[in-house]
Order: structure tokens, then C-alpha cells, then sequence
């Protein structure tokens, strides 16, 4: 027998041979990336990525929060919403038990039919300087009308200034529709299925009365000359308030339409607040702080929390304690008497929302993604730690 | 024994050396002291550069931007552990104050970088009405009181620093330590070896008691464990030497020439090691084998010498006559042989990495050398020494005997030993081929692959990853914009995008950048307000974002922010997922002004190195076994004469990478050069005993006559070579270094299986392909 070199080359090749790991090619290239217009991108660790809201829709849990990231829970396992922007979602809100939308950075607004799988854009930040831009030149309008019908000295000065403010805001917006929007919305509050108010940076305050089809700017209904940030938007029937920057708050007792300034117990920030069960008024903030007022905020009543942390939400509970959570894994729980409980999360995360669910498990968000109370041993909260920690 | 050289008549190189023999040993001498002044001047360098491939995209890239990443990455960490309670105690402070202020002092520590809870950059801070207040995390005043150490919890846990400076435990804390590259003083170049040394001596030695324990990582102890643990081989080398002059007496009993084939061999080493340093190569921590497998080669040579001359004196000729006669029958074979290897070696410069090069030519000098040393100035010196009485005396002794092995091996021959073998030989192939599936390129240990699992630096390392939140797998992308660009919005919003898709890539534990220090800093300006943790589309809102940018995320230029990619692990397959996905993005995005380039940190170097190994692999194999199936056709003019010398190398070549899989060592920089040296030098035993086949064939023989015949002239020689080869490399399982160990099970794991394959397999392949089947 001769052998010849070839099964000895075969031979040699398939010994030594290894496999070349095949790249798939299908893909589409983008070359004018923006955050706005980029869907969210499918991912299995949103759970444990900022999450900034979180709520009870039926028998629907749904929170929201980095990278345009929207997850769902209806049995046992989270699942991804489809959602066609990839912004830091603020805020989000139910109508009814299809009808949701959704607040983010550079002016977006998103809205869902189907009970919160799919979210579309309503708005966004460019959109949100045309809408404004026109208000302001509409105001101005109005303002010459005023002046012209006018000789009073004093009010003359004053509409004189206030011209002067509004053409600076409208050359502010010029600037803006250069660089592009860069205002976040930061909460809002659906009244109905047609009526939804938004809040956000630099007093942005918008309505729409067509379920979000059309918006417009009513940030004139508020006083507030500084363009102080809002922060958060809250109510119960016809009764509605807005807490912000600088301690600003505000109300409104006929769904929205006019706002009275509260006289605010605090000059620091007030991040979240809530009605409770009782109807009394719930509002914090920065380094604990903490107040009550049970005649709809004409006057408030001082939290003793015991802590310096930031409070960003809280809600009332079924057994009738409030729980407010806040920065450093803080969870609060105030009784009737106004009587503080605090409790730590292991994580020592930044929390910025809670629900409880019918068990009595409470579930948060935050800088952590995802967190339970009483804590759950899991491996994503293990991780949650690890993060927090960081 | 008939001795057929002994009627040659003398070659022109014989009559060259031997005809004046006494100026060339003043030749040689002079060569020696020359080369050995040279080879004095030899240290060790274990230099990064060398070890990757230069060549590589991604290594091409990380140098465009080596000088802005050194502050990133060139980083050692001291973490000070109390063993019996946390970090707030008097005690402990009193120490890791004394610690961080010695830590100051050492030359190579960027002063201003350094960070411990002693140092004032560290500082808590917090929002309140009128805007952010803080201070350092020692509170003012610290006394070590209660209270003060009560303050100094409080601070810590609002510093942000638990899981970096301090421990997720509490129990230990570390000193952060960013090193100079080059001494902003004097202008030095920083001596690593010399900076580990320091640690050690000022800091652990100092300052670890029964109470505090003290634990270092980071590149710059690293290469000082390498450098240091490098150094313990040279021992190694003398432990070989005296295990080789133990057999070389035993097998000649004879102290003048077992002195003088060792002498031989260490001049060929010191010539070696003379010729690269002239050369201006040095000697690295893989090229550290060569002296191993010149002195060991040199032996086997050596020993065939004096072999030849012990027979020569008892066949009556004088101490001259039988040198030259052992020269004359030996050099044409030992020229033979020692090309092979020389040519062996320098398949190895396929590969594209320095180290691997270096060894290829540091080894085919070292084989070069060996020629002049052990083929010419050995029986040089033994024509003047002559062979002792006592080793004569042996050598008439154990003629004419034949060693009950012989007789074992040259069964192989007959048809059933024969058949026997290959079957045995088929089902150790399989297991083999099976194993070798699972054989991983690249490094599969945790912690810093260079050194054990068990070593002080990666007990140290696991001691940090366990206690601290950050993992020491650091894959860096580099995002190049034109220059004050790196900060725009657009490309600071493409990074977050490919920050976010690099997270939910399988084996990423974590991304950070520049993008999160702004996301970090919206959240900051803004009260701690999570709803702000975005980026801005402001310029002017990014700049305040990014008022307080850690060294080393953005580049002087500000055209270059590094995406820093922490991973699981380090394991090839990671590597290469991450890097696919970075490909992947890189095709989905292209936005104009930015580009996201691969790769820097220690895991981008070893994906680089991964993926050259892993395209050098096949080739090198391609090329060691054409070079040597083309070397044996050339000599023995035989397809199946080549399967017969070819078939038990590729045998054992496939044993090795099962061996490889099994023991969990994978293909890399240190791997990869010992198939080709085990191929190289494993021919000679073939090539040796099949010419002595060759012979016995053409003096009509059968088959298993022939064997007999070629065992009797060689397999004394085959197996003594096998052993001092596996002798000379196997101290090298105890380096204290794992990839110089790998090289050192591998390659004494090749030469003795080589040799195995070479004595049963030959036989019975021949026998299987009908080699002289003329009358068997």
C-alpha cells in the first residue's frame, strides 16, 4: 500500500481545523442617531437599570425609567414594552385601564391604547419649542393689545417688563431650536382619558383635552416668574396640586383650570406628594423634609421624619400609613399620629417610587432598578446592591 | 562493532578543525569570554509591548492613544484589612494613616492622585438648601474618639466611596494609588520591579501584624511578581544542570567527559545568551526556555560524541584518531538534525507577537551555537582529554549486551504487537481529538492569568473583586473625536447609546465613561433628583455636569473619551462575544465625528492576542509539519517513510491539546511555541532511528532485524535525549510563574511522548505500511 500525501493532509487538516465563529450581516446603519427617534432597545436588564416610576394598572404592573426602558408584570414575569424613544422616562400615568402616557427628557411625551405594551410618540422636545414659541408670541400679542388699551403709568411699566421677559424667552427657544430641546418633562397627571397635564423643567406646564393629539402650553397659569423647575403633579377630582423648585406650591381646585400659590412650609425643593385616604395633602423633599395639611394646603403641619435624606414619593397605604421612600434605600411609614417608622433598604439605593401590592409587598424604583420590601434575596438584588453601592 | 565512519576518509571541515587544533581552542576561549561579558549584561524584561501583537488593529489603536490611557489604567491598589473588626477603630486609623503617608513617600506615586480615607480629595457631600456642602471624610478635628469615629462613618457612607475605597464589608479599606510612568522630577522611567519591591519591604512587611492584613494588586506589582518570580528560574537552571551531570555520569562513567559535554553545553548557552543581547534582544519570561533546550540539546549531542569516541578508544585508536573518527561519523546526522530544530524554530516567526519571535530566534542562535560548541569544539577538547580508563573500561563493559528494553520495543515489528499498538495508539487518538474540542484559546484562570491561581498577588486580587465592587476584566473602547469634540452632545448621546447596548452584551458586568460622570453630575446639580439622571443637549449644562471629571475619561485634546467595559471574566469566548458586539454596533452606527475604536485595558489586549493566536494556530501547524515532512522526504526520499516519522508527532501533537483541555490550559503566547518545539525536536528520534533503518534495509535485513539493529546504534541515544530534553524543561512545572509551568508540563509531556511514539509507533507503522517487507 503507497500512501499517498492527500489523506495525509485531510488527515492533518481535520485534526488541527477549528470552526470560525460566522458574523450575521442583517443590519440596518444609522447615521443620524438621536435619542428621541431611537426605540428602545430590547434588553433583559432593565430590571436592574434606573427605573423612575412605577404603578398599578388593573392587574398590570408597569414602571419606566432609563433608556426609554418600559417593562410590564401581569403574572409571574416582567416583560419589555415596545416604545419608539430611548429617553430617560420621568413619570408615568393611567386613564383607565388602556390608556397611559408617559414623560421623558428633550420634551417627549408617549402615549400607550393598549394597556402599556406599545408606546408612540405624542411629542417631543422640538415640537414642545414651536408650541412654546407660539404661546409666547401669542401672549405677546395680547400684551401689545393690553398696552395699547391702557394710559395707567404703573401697568404700562409692569407689561412693559413682562414683554420684555416674554421676547427673552422667545429668543431663549431661537437658541434652543439650534441645539435641539434639552427641557425634560418630569411628571404628569392624567384627569380622564381626554384631559392629561405635564410638568417639567423651567416651569413647562402643558394640557391636552383630546388624549394627547394635540398640546398646549398653560404655563402662564402658574405664578411663577424665576422658571422654577415643577416637579411633580398630584390630585383627586377636581382638586389638583403642583409642588417644585424653591419650595413652590400650587393649587387648583377646578380640575386644573385655575391655580392658586400655596403658601409654602418650605424654601427648599419638594419632590413628590400624594392625597391620602383621608384627603390630607402629602408633599416632600430635599433632606427629609416633610409636610401635611388637611385643608387642601392652606396650612401645613410639620413632618418629625428623623431623617436628612431626599424624599422623592410616597403613597397611602391600605392599613392607613403613608410610606414615603427616598435616597439611601429610606423607606418611611407615618402613621395616623404622625408617627415615623424608617426603615433601610439593604441596597442603600436612591428610591424614587413605591406601590404596594395586595399581599403587602411593596415594590420600588430607583437608581437600582427594581427593589422589594421585605427584601428579597434574589440575584437581582444582589446586583441591585452592587450597583448601589456604586 | 563494525564501524563504517572510521573508513571515510576525512571531510574538508574535519581536516579544518583537527589538522591545527590548538588556536581554535584560543578561538573558542576568546569567543567565550567575549560572549560571556555580553551575556553577563543579559536581565530580564518583561516589557507589555512585547508581549502583544504589535501589529493588531486593536493594539495599533491603543497606542495611538497609549500616553492618554496610562492614567486609567497604571493604578495599584493597597486594601488594608482589619482581621478582627471593621475600619472604625482608633487602632486601625492610627495604622492606615501611618500606611497612606509612607504610601506618599514611595518614588513612581502620582502624589495628588493618591486616595485613602487619609488624603484630602476624599470627601463627602450633600445637597441642602443653599447648595452642596462637604469635607474631607476624616472629620475635622478627628481624634479617634468615639464620637469622632462615629462622625467618620457617617461620612463615609455619604462619600459614595463604599464599594471603591472602601469595602462593601467595612472591613478593610484601600489605598488608591496612581503611578507615574515617568518620574515628573527626575524624568526616570519608573522601575516596577523596584516600586513592588518598595510596597513590600515599606508597606507589607511593615505593617502586616496578626491584626491587619495587607493585600496589593494592580499592573505595576504584577510585572514585579513576574520580574521577581523570573528571576527564581535562574535556580532552575542549576537544578537541571546537576540532575544532567548525575545521568551523564551514570550513562558514561566517565567524569572528564561528563564534564565536558556539560562545559560544552553551558558555553553554548552563555554564547546564546551573548549573541541576543548583542543583537539587542533580551531575554523575556518565555524566552527563558531557550537556555533550557540549548543546554539540553546541546547534551544530546554532546552525548552522541562521547558515545562515539567511548566506542572508538575500544576499538584500540588513540585519543585524537578517535575524535575525529566520532566527528566524522556524527556530523552530517547532527547537522541533519539540528537544522531541522533551527528550522522548526523559526516557523515560530509566523506568529506576530515579540516574545514568540524572540524565542524563535533566541532558540534558532541557541541551535546554531550547539553546532560549533558540541559538534566541534567538544571533540576538540576530548581529543586532548581522551576518555577516562574507568569510562572505557564501561563502555567494553556493556558492548555486545543488549538492553532487555531493545528487545520489548523491536516486538512492535512483528504483526500483532504491531497491530496492537495502533489500536491502542487509535483509542488514545480519539480521546485525544475528543479532548482537544474543548481545548480554549487564551487564558481561562481567574485574576491575572500570568501568575498561579494560588500566588500572594491573585489571592490578593480575588481578596479585592470579592470585598470591593469593581471587576479587574477591563475591556476599553476608545471614542475618537476631532479635538475638543470629545464632550459634544452627539457623540457624548452615541456613547450612551453603545454604552447601553455594550451592557446588554452576555459577559459585561458594567460600562462607565464620561457619560456617566454626566449623568452622575445632572443628578447632582440637580438636588439628587433621579429624574435628571440623563444627559443635556446644552453645552454649558454638559460642562457643569462635568465640572469634576476623573482623571484619565477624557484626553488632554478632548478628542478621545474611553468606554470602560468591565467583564465576567477574561475567558476567549467572553472576549470574543464583546468584541462582536462592538462590531456590531460600530455597523448599526456610524455617526460622523466619532468612531469607536477597539481596544485597550487587559481584556482588549488579550481579545487582540486571542484572535492572533487564534488565526496563527493552523498556520503554524501548517508550516512546523510541511517544513518537517518536506525535511524527511528530502532525506529518506519515501511517502511512507514520512507517514512513519510524521504519524507519531501528529499523534502526540493531538495528545498534547486533549492533555491541554483536560488540564484546563489553554492556547496562548505561552502555549502556542511548544507544539512547534515538540514537533522540531521530537523529529530527530524519528530521523535518527529511521536512518539506521534505512542502513539495516539496504544491508537486506528484515524488518524486525533491522528495528534490532537500529535500536543498538540509537535507541541508547533516543532514549537518553528524551530524558534530559524532559529533565531540562520539567523543573519548569515549579515556576512560580503559571505560563512558564504550562510550557514546562506541556513541552516535558511532548518529548517524552515523542520519544515513546517515536520507539513503539515507528515499528509498527512501518509494519502496517510494509516497509522492507521483502522477507518479514
Amino acid at each position: 500500500m503507497r500512501l499517498s500525501l492527500t489523506p495525509l493532509g485531510v488527515l492533518l487538516g481535520a485534526i488541527f481545523s477549528t470552526t470560525v465563529l460566522a458574523q450575521d450581516s442583517d443590519t440596518t446603519t444609522i447615521t443620524d442617531y438621536d435619542v428621541i427617534s431611537a426605540p428602545a432597545l430590547s434588553s433583559d436588564r432593565i430590571k436592574s437599570e434606573v427605573l423612575i416610576e412605577v404603578t398599578i394598572v388593573g392587574a398590570r404592573l408597569i414602571a419606566v425609567g432609563a433608556h426609554g426602558n418600559i417593562i410590564w408584570k401581569e403574572n409571574d414575569t416582567w416583560e419589555q414594552a415596545k416604545v419608539d424613544t430611548s429617553v430617560l422616562l420621568t413619570s408615568v400615568a393611567f386613564a383607565d385601564e388602556s390608556n397611559g402616557w408617559a414623560t421623558g427628557h428633550h420634551g417627549v411625551i408617549i402615549k400607550t391604547e393598549d394597556g402599556g405594551k406599545t408606546w408612540k410618540r405624542q411629542l417631543d422636545g422640538f415640537e414642545l419649542m414651536t408650541l412654546e414659541k407660539r404661546y409666547f408670541e401669542q401672549r405677546i400679542e395680547k400684551l401689545k393689545e393690553q398696552l395699547e388699551s391702557t394710559d395707567d403709568e404703573d401697568v404700562i411699566g409692569e407689561l412693559e417688563w413682562q414683554l420684555e421677559e416674554l421676547q427673552f424667552q422667545i429668543s431663549n427657544i431661537e437658541v434652543a431650536q439650534e441645539e435641539g430641546p434639552s427641557k425634560p418633562f418630569l411628571d404628569l397627571y392624567a384627569k380622564d382619558n381626554q384631559t392629561v397635564f405635564a410638568i417639567g423643567a423651567y416651569g413647562t406646564f402643558l394640557k391636552t383635552e383630546n388624549g394627547g393629539e394635540s398640546w398646549q402650553v398653560i404655563s402662564g397659569r402658574l405664578e411663577n416668574p424665576g422658571g422654577y423647575h415643577l416637579n411633580t403633579i398630584f390630585g383627586q377630582g377636581d382638586d389638583l396640586y403642583i409642588v417644585g423648585e424653591a419650595g413652590l406650591a400650587f393649587a387648583s381646585h377646578d380640575g386644573g383650570e385655575s391655580w392658586e400659590t400655596l403658601d409654602s412650609p418650605y424654601r427648599g425643593s419638594l419632590f413628590g406628594g400624594h392625597i391620602d385616604a383621608r384627603g390630607r395633602v402629602w408633599i416632600y423633599g430635599l433632606r427629609g423634609n416633610a409636610f401635611v395639611s388637611d385643608d387642601k394646603g392652606q396650612s401645613f403641619t410639620t413632618v418629625d421624619t428623623g431623617t436628612r435624606v431626599n424624599l422623592s414619593a410616597g403613597i397611602n397605604t391600605e392599613n392607613g400609613t403613608q410610606l414615603i421612600v427616598g435616597h439611601s434605600g429610606t423607606i418611611l411609614e407615618v402613621d395616623e399620629n404622625l408617627k415615623v417608622k424608617k426603615r433601610t433598604h439593604p441596597s442603600g439605593s436612591v428610591m424614587t417610587d413605591i406601590i404596594e401590592l395586595a399581599d403587602g409587598e411593596w415594590i420600588m424604583t430607583g437608581r437600582s432598578g427594581l427593589l422589594h420590601w421585605p427584601a428579597k434575596i434574589t440575584e437581582e438584588d444582589a446586583l441591585a446592591t452592587q450597583q448601589g453601592a456604586q | 562493532m563494525d564501524n563504517p565512519s572510521a573508513n571515510k576518509p576525512a571531510g574538508v571541515l574535519e581536516k579544518l578543525l583537527f589538522t591545527v587544533r590548538a588556536p581554535w581552542l584560543i578561538v573558542f576561549l576568546l569567543l567565550t569570554l567575549f560572549l560571556g561579558y555580553h551575556a553577563s549584561q543579559v536581565r530580564p524584561d518583561a516589557s507589555l509591548s512585547k508581549m502583544i501583537p504589535t501589529n493588531h488593529p486593536f493594539i495599533q489603536n491603543y497606542f495611538d492613544y497609549q500616553d492618554d490611557l496610562a492614567s486609567l489604567g497604571n493604578v495599584v491598589r493597597v486594601a488594608v484589612e482589619n482581621k478582627d473588626g471593621d475600619i472604625f477603630e482608633a487602632d486601625f486609623q492610627r495604622e492606615l494613616q501611618k500606611i497612606t503617608d509612607e504610601i506618599f513617600f514611595i518614588p513612581g506615586v502620582n502624589r495628588s492622585g493618591l486616595r485613602s480615607l487619609w488624603t484630602p480629595n476624599v470627601r463627602w457631600m450633600e445637597v441642602t438648601e443653599e447648595g452642596f456642602v462637604g469635607g474631607p471624610v476624616i472629620p475635622d478635628g478627628y481624634d479617634g474618639s468615639e464620637e469622632s469615629l462615629d462622625q467618620l462613618r457617617t461620612n463615609v457612607l455619604r462619600s459614595g466611596e463604599v464599594g471603591n475605597l472602601v469595602a462593601n464589608n467595612f472591613e478593610s479599606t484601600i489605598v488608591y494609588i496612581p503611578l507615574d510612568e515617568v518620574n515628573p522630577e527626575t524624568g526616570e522611567k519608573l522601575d516596577y520591579q523596584e516600586f513592588s519591591e518598595k510596597l513590600e519591604t515599606l508597606v507589607r512587611d511593615k505593617y502586616q501584624s496578626e491584626d491587619i492584613e495587607i493585600h496589593i494588586t494592580g499592573f505595576a506589582k504584577l510585572i514585579g511578581d513576574l520580574i521577581e518570580g523570573a528571576e527564581q528560574v535562574g535556580l532552575f537552571f542549576l537544578l537541571a544542570i546537576a540532575i544532567t551531570l548525575v545521568m551523564l555520569y551514570f550513562y558514561s562513567r566517565c567524569w572528564r567527559s561528563t564534564f565536558m559535554v556539560l562545559s560544552c553545553s553551558i558555553i553554548a548557552v552563555i554564547w546564546q545568551l551573548g549573541i541576543i543581547e548583542l543583537i539587542g534582544s533580551g531575554i523575556n519570561p518565555y524566552s527563558m526556555l531557550v537556555p533550557f533546550l540549548v543546554f539540553a540539546i546541546g547534551v544530546s549531542h554532546g552525548v552522541q560524541i562521547i558515545n562515539a569516541i567511548g566506542i572508538n578508544r575500544v576499538a584500540g585508536l588513540d585519543k585524537v584518531a578517535a575524535a575525529r573518527t566520532a566527528f566524522r561519523g556524527l556530523y552530517i546526522a547532527g547537522l541533519t538534525a539540528l537544522a531541522s530544530d533551527a528550522i522548526g524554530f523559526t516557523t515560530l516567526m509566523v506568529i506576530d507577537i515579540e516574545v514568540i519571535k524572540e524565542l524563535a530566534i533566541a532558540a534558532s542562535i541557541g541551535v546554531a551555537v550547539v553546532v560549533l560548541t558540541n559538534l566541534a569544539l567538544l571533540p576538540i577538547l576530548m581529543s586532548y582529554l581522551g576518555t577516562s580508563d574507568n569510562g572505557v573500561a564501561y563502555q567494553k563493559k556493556i558492548e555486545g549486551e543488549r538492553h532487555p528494553l531493545f528487545d520489548f520495543f523491536a516486538k512492535f515489528t512483528q504483526p500483532k504487537w504491531a497491530y496492537s499498538a495502533l489500536v491502542v495508539a487509535l483509542i488514545m487518538l480519539a480521546w485525544g481529538l475528543v479532548n482537544s474540542q474543548n481545548m480554549a484559546i487564551g487564558d481561562l484562570d481567574k485574576g491575572a492569568p500570568e501568575l498561579r491561581p494560588d500566588s500572594r498577588y491573585n489571592q490578593d486580587n480575588a481578596f479585592i473583586v470579592e470585598n470591593y465592587s469593581s471587576s479587574t476584566d477591563i475591556f476599553v473602547v476608545m471614542a475618537a473625536s476631532a479635538p475638543e469634540q470629545c464632550i459634544a452632545y452627539d457623540n457624548l448621546e452615541i456613547m450612551e447609546r453603545f454604552s447601553w447596548h455594550m451592557e446588554n452584551t452576555s459577559g459585561v458586568q458594567d460600562v462607565k465613561s464620561v457619560v456617566y460622570v454626566s449623568k452622575m453630575g445632572m443628578f447632582g446639580i440637580n438636588e439628587g433628583n433621579l429624574k435628571w439622571f440623563s444627559l443635556n443637549r446644552n453645552k454649558y449644562v454638559i460642562n457643569a455636569s462635568l465640572s469634576r471629571i476623573p482623571d484619565g475619561l477624557i484626553n488632554n485634546d478632548c478628542s478621545m473619551a474611553p468606554v470602560i467595559i468591565y467583564l465576567d471574566d477574561h475567558k476567549a469566548e467572553t472576549l470574543k462575544n464583546v468584541v462582536g458586539s462592538v462590531n456590531e454596533f460600530n455597523q448599526n452606527y456610524q455617526q460622523e465625528g466619532l468612531e469607536l475604536l477597539m481596544a485597550a485595558g487587559n481584556s482588549g489586549i488579550e481579545a487582540a492576542t486571542n484572535s492572533v493566536i487564534e488565526a496563527a494556530q493552523n498556520k503554524m501547524l501548517l508550516w512546523v509539519y510541511g517544513v518537517v515532512i518536506v525535511l524527511c522526504f528530502i532525506t529518506f526520499r519515501s511517502v511512507r517513510t514520512v507517514a512513519c516519522i510524521v504519524l507519531p508527532l501528529a499523534f502526540t501533537t493531538v495528545m498534547s491539546q486533549g492533555l491541554m483541555a483536560v488540564l484546563g490550559i489553554g492556547i496562548k503566547v505561552a502555549t502556542l511555541p511548544v507544539i512547534a518545539l515538540g514537533v522540531g525536536i521530537g523529529v530527530d528520534y524519528g530521523i535518527y532511528i529511521y536512518s539506521k533503518v534505512k542502513e539495516g534495509l539496504q544491508q537486506g535485513m528484515s524488518l524486525q532485524e533491522t528495528y534490532k539493529y537500529s535500536l543498538d546504534n540509537t535507541g541508547k541515544a533516543v532514549g537518553f535525549t528524551g530524558l534530559t530534553l524532559a529533565i531540562g524543561v520539567a523543573t519548569w512545572i515549579f515556576s512560580p510563574i503559571k505560563f512558564q509551568a504550562d510550557m514546562g508540563i506541556l513541552l516535558t509531556f511532548m518529548f517524552l511522548w515523542n520519544m515513546l511514539g517515536a520507539l513503539i509507533l515507528i515499528p509498527a507503522l512501518a509494519r502496517l505500511f510494509r516497509v522492507g517487507n521483502k522477507k518479514a
